[in-house]
């Protein structure tokens, strides 16, 4: 009701005849607005762009090439130190090797001797060659 | 461990000492390791290779002895950074040249 007070105009016949009261543009309108894209076609061309990631990816390999010659040398060097002192620690498990063996033979005898044509520490294998032997008696104190 | 030598004088065989001086073995005993590695590969046999395995094992500890009389704190001190580390012969570069420096350049 109160609006009809304000807004009214004279000779008004209902509410519906109200003056508009709108926001809108001022007057003259409002400044152009730019909506067009503009994107430039400046900047590193496609072949510059396809150099430089070429040369940085060569530039990387080549880094990691290099990197595994340096690796691969320590690893050589590992191995040759292995090697070297192979012999050695092969002879020390030998003669302790062949102490035992020679104390398990001696049981072995022991144990076999009413046995009829049994030899003694003879290979269970037909093949000639000197295979390990399997059983695990050799070493009482690790098990 | 607190040394690399036992009681007479000798160094003990450890890994850490056979490691460091993995290189002067393989230079001084080039041909009793050959000669042992050869009669291995002919007969697998432990009892057959006794021999050669001592001659080997004799070379190895002589000159074990040799070098440490030689050149006693540089082996040492490399084989005490072989043990913190190991045996990785990266991170015992420092050592390893003033062993090899003292000791006989191979």
């Amino acid at each position: 009701m109160t609006e009809a007070l304000i807004r009214k105009k004279p000779g008004m016949a209902s509410v519906k005849d109200m003056p508009l009261l709108q926001d809108g543009p001022p007057p003259g309108g409002f400044a152009p607005a730019r909506f067009a894209r503009r994107i430039p076609n400046s900047g590193p061309s496609a072949l510059f762009m396809f150099l430089t990631t070429f040369g940085a990816f060569s530039w990387g390999m080549y880094q990691v090439g290099q990197g595994n010659k340096i690796r691969r040398a320590l690893k050589e060097e590992k191995y040759a130190a292995r090697r070297a002192i192979l012999p050695v620690l092969q002879a020390e498990e030998d003669e302790r090797f062949v102490r035992e063996w020679h104390k398990y033979l001696e049981y072995e005898a022991d144990v076999m001797k009413d046995v009829p044509g049994w030899k003694v520490g003879e290979s269970v294998y037909h093949s000639g060659r000197w295979v390990p032997p399997a059983s695990s008696e050799l070493r009482p104190e690790v098990w | 461990m607190a040394s690399a030598v036992d009681a007479s004088g000798n160094p003990i065989p450890t890994s850490a000492v056979l490691m460091a001086s993995s290189k002067h073995i393989g230079i001084r005993c080039y041909a009793e390791n050959l000669e042992f590695l050869k009669c291995k590969k002919k007969d697998q046999n432990p009892e057959k290779c006794l021999d050669k395995g001592r001659d080997v094992t004799r070379c190895v500890l002589g000159l074990l002895k040799d070098l440490h009389q030689k050149c006693t704190k540089e082996m040492d001190d490399y084989v005490g950074c072989m043990y913190y580390h190991t045996n990785e012969f990266d991170l015992c570069r420092k050592e390893q040249e003033a062993f090899e420096k003292k000791c006989s350049l191979e």
